[in-house]
């Protein structure tokens, strides 16, 4: 069964990128750009995995992994969060909100998709 | 300072102009078995006798007496402390200082050259850490790098690409190659443009003030205890920074008899426990202290990062005029405050002055993506007078440790708002405040 995978981030040439990358393994892509809207995406869809940007326009990424960790329906879907800061301190801040998985930008193609491959499986 | 210095400097003094002890002794009129007391510290002297001795070495009296080693003695002290040399023999730091004050004197120079040093270099690295075009122009930066790196790799790897996937990945590769180019030459002019104003920049010369809050933590534990006699600890503190402006030292022997009243109006032991019970909600507090709301603020400013074994959240506090002019500033490591001017006209802080006496709580959030509980509010000063008209003063307090108190019920009822700091480094474009424009990519 095709994995569905939805991907919140706001700079159009890294979704183009990552769709495609997405695209090749097969799996089934949807996009959401923005911060506002976000966690209803993810109720509404309800994917196999959530690959979410920290920096947002509107509603900062922490705050949507806390609501969808909130939120019963989806509270258990992964969630691998993808940031351009790489701070330790920024890694617990994601881990301690309930991300699955940190990566930090600029990510390498192989190792992203090695690690959705786990997420999904 | 102790008074058996003074035949230590009379026996340098000599020495140093080749006299005798007898000759020195016959110029000024007394014995030499007296003169020999004396420098050996066995006799006090002053009044006549010191007066005579001072004219025959040819020395302001002054300086054979204890005001002019003090602050030296306290600056080797502090050097002594900090370092924790065990090796220091700090019983003979008098000694030292009297018989050598030459060396004593630059000792405390390089400790105060190299106290300025730190200073320097924290606030580099607080502004490295926490400019806001800095950490904008990174984070494009990432995006672009981002980009290219991972679409430079699907061309490299991928067998076929559909000829229009392919033209588009041209062209976004082109696009952010031109946007990475244009964002690195805008940070290097941009450090450049600060780098030339480096010596006039407040930031990185902070003022003798700014350092003293900063070397003491904002927290000046000598005047949290009443059985110290703070008048006192405030007589010592302004002689041992012998701040050189005139104005700068009213400002800061008023800002420390503040701390000393507020000290004492809210004693730390009682205000910490109460701003725990109180969830640090400074309206509560103010009522139960029965003081006004920015002697809260100023106390939450002044709290040591420790207390009692427990980590106490970290507030900042920002203080102006009805302009907008700084009166007061205690930055926090993750929002750096302007010096002298007016910040972003969205803070709290500037809306308080809109509507005196009713305080005004807001998230406030910065473009790097961190945000502050606020709590502000603008006083009125200089009432009950015909002549002249009466001024405001606002206040806003803040904190980044407000997960750590404040319910989540709490903290969703609250506004936020999306501030910057000023609009040349500001990246939200669309703001209906803005000034003028930034230097940031759009």
């Amino acid at each position: 069964m095709t994995k569905k995978v939805l991907l919140i981030e706001d700079e159009p040439h890294i979704v183009e990128a990552l769709s495609f990358l997405l695209r090749r393994e097969s799996w089934q892509v949807e996009i959401h750009n923005d911060g506002i809207g976000a966690v209803n995406k993810v109720s509404e869809l309800t994917p196999d995995l959530v690959i979410l940007d920290v920096m947002l326009p509107n509603i900062g990424g922490m705050e949507i992994l806390h609501d969808i960790r909130q939120n019963r329906q989806t509270a258990q879907t992964p969630v691998l969060m993808l940031t351009a800061k790489g701070q330790q301190k920024d890694r617990k801040a994601a881990e301690d909100a309930g991300a699955s998985l940190f990566m930090t930008k600029p990510f390498s193609n192989q190792e992203i998709v090695a690690n959705i491959r786990e997420l999904v499986s | 300072m102790a008074r058996s210095l003074i035949g230590t400097r009379i026996r340098e003094r000599r020495r140093a102009k080749k006299l005798s002890q007898t000759m020195l002794a016959e110029k000024a009129g007394i014995s030499t078995s007296y003169m020999n007391l004396i420098e050996h510290n066995h006799r006090s002297i002053a009044g006549r006798t010191l007066l005579s001795i001072a004219e025959s070495l040819e020395v302001d009296p002054k300086e054979l007496t204890e005001g002019a080693d003090h602050l030296v003695l306290t600056q080797l002290q502090e050097a002594a402390n900090l370092i924790s040399e065990k090796n220091v023999e700090l019983n003979r730091l008098e000694e030292f200082v009297g018989r050598y004050p030459g060396w004593s004197n630059l000792c405390a120079k390089l400790y105060e050259n190299i106290q300025q040093q730190e200073q320097r270099l924290q606030a580099l690295s607080d502004r490295l850490g926490h400019d806001p075009f800095f950490s904008e122009a990174m984070h494009l930066m990432l995006s672009n790098v981002t980009v290219l790196h991972s679409t430079s790799d699907i061309l490299a790897t991928t067998d076929e690409i559909p000829e229009a996937q392919f033209q588009k990945f041209i062209q976004n590769m082109k696009t952010e190659s031109e946007r990475l180019s244009d964002t690195i030459t805008k940070l290097l002019s941009y450090f450049d443009e600060t780098t030339s104003t480096e010596t006039q920049s407040p930031m990185l010369a902070p003022s003798k003030l700014d350092q003293f809050w900063e070397m003491h933590d904002y927290h000046l534990f000598e005047l949290e205890k009443p059985e110290l006699n703070p008048k006192a600890q405030i007589k010592k503190m302004m002689a041992a920074w012998n701040f050189q402006e005139s104005g700068e030292q009213r400002l800061a022997e008023a800002l420390v008899e503040r701390y000393a009243k507020v000290a004492d109006q809210l004693p730390l032991d009682d205000f910490v426990n109460a701003a725990v019970d109180y969830l640090y909600n400074p309206i509560f507090l103010a009522q139960k202290f029965n003081c006004e709301l920015h002697d809260v603020f100023f106390r939450f400013a002044h709290l040591p990062s420790e207390y009692d074994g427990q980590t106490l959240p970290q507030f900042g506090l920002i203080e102006c005029d009805g302009s907008g002019g700084v009166l007061f500033r205690k930055p926090l490591k993750t929002l750096s405050l302007p010096h002298k001017s007016s910040a972003c006209p969205l803070w709290p802080l500037y809306r308080a002055i809109s509507q005196p006496m009713q305080p005004v709580r807001a998230i406030m959030e910065t473009p790097t993506g961190e945000s502050f509980l606020t709590v502000s509010q603008a006083v009125w000063s200089g009432l009950n007078n015909y002549t002249v008209p009466p001024t405001v003063k606002s206040a806003m307090v803040f904190t980044s440790d407000y997960q750590r108190f404040l319910p989540t019920h709490e903290r969703r009822a609250l506004p936020t708002i999306k501030v910057g700091m000023s609009c040349e480094i500001c990246p939200r474009n669309n703001c209906s405040a803005r000034r003028s424009d930034s230097i940031l990519d759009s």
